[in-house]
């Protein structure tokens, strides 16, 4: 995971309440670290939120991975955050999410999305491992943490 | 094409779905197989995934014109595999 996460854009402590908010906090943070062009950004938000009117991807019990192609970025790109209190995701099982992994990924790469997805969920389906990321407490930590997943 | 063993049967399925088998049609199957009371598994490069949970199901990364066998076991494996079938040869915007 830690090959597409942008160390920079880590937030450890999400400051959005409602699941627009954690997803614009999320792309914001991957444009400031330079993952696409500012202008971007907006649309990015817009193609994620539209993403999950199709349906929570808020598939496991407190996991988020909200996720789209776009056209402006040129590779795969990701970050992750963190919420201690929890947010209301709309996920499957009705349970607030605390970690957030977001991957956009170009149009033209499904493949690489699938790969991406599969290595974010290989990680995330060891309950002590998310346990380890919801208690990490710093960008680094939760860096260091990706890359022995 | 399915084929029998006892009361298992496996069907071969290609994706046609451009985008893969993504997180969209996942959770469409396996919300479709939990209506069953047969078991029901994917089987992909050798490996075999409970096919009523999303956590399983996501460590499959088939992508388009690759095959995965539909494996379902129990009473109503025959009705689980055709419904099955039909989620995975649906094609949708990504």
């Amino acid at each position: 995971m830690s090959d597409f996460i942008f160390r920079e854009a880590i937030i450890p402590e999400l400051k959005s309440k409602d699941k627009e908010g954690v997803v614009r906090e999320l792309v914001e943070s991957l444009s400031r670290a330079g993952c696409f062009k500012e202008s971007e950004t907006e649309d990015i938000i817009r193609a994620v939120l539209k993403r999950e009117l199709l349906g929570s991807t808020g598939i496991w019990p407190g996991i988020a991975i909200p996720h789209s192609k776009h056209p402006g970025v040129g590779k795969l790109v990701g970050t992750m955050g963190i919420s201690s209190k929890g947010v209301d995701f709309g996920s499957r099982d009705g349970t607030p999410a605390f970690v957030f992994i977001l991957i956009i990924s170009p149009v033209d790469q499904p493949v690489v999305h699938l790969r991406a997805l599969e290595a974010v969920s290989r990680v995330l389906k060891e309950p002590a491992y998310v346990q380890n990321l919801k208690s990490a407490g710093t960008g680094p930590a939760l860096f260091e943490l990706l890359g022995k997943g | 094409m399915a084929t029998e063993g006892g009361n298992t049967l496996q069907r071969v399925v290609s994706i046609v779905n451009p985008n893969g088998f993504h997180m969209r049609p996942k959770s469409a199957f396996t919300e479709a197989a939990a209506k069953y009371d047969a078991e029901v598994r994917v089987i992909w490069n050798g490996a075999a995934y409970n096919g009523k949970s999303i956590m399983e199901l996501m460590l499959v990364a088939a992508p388009e014109g690759s095959e995965i066998i539909i494996e379902a076991q129990g009473p109503d494996a025959q009705d689980a595999i055709n419904h099955l079938e039909k989620i995975l040869q649906q094609v949708e915007a990504a």
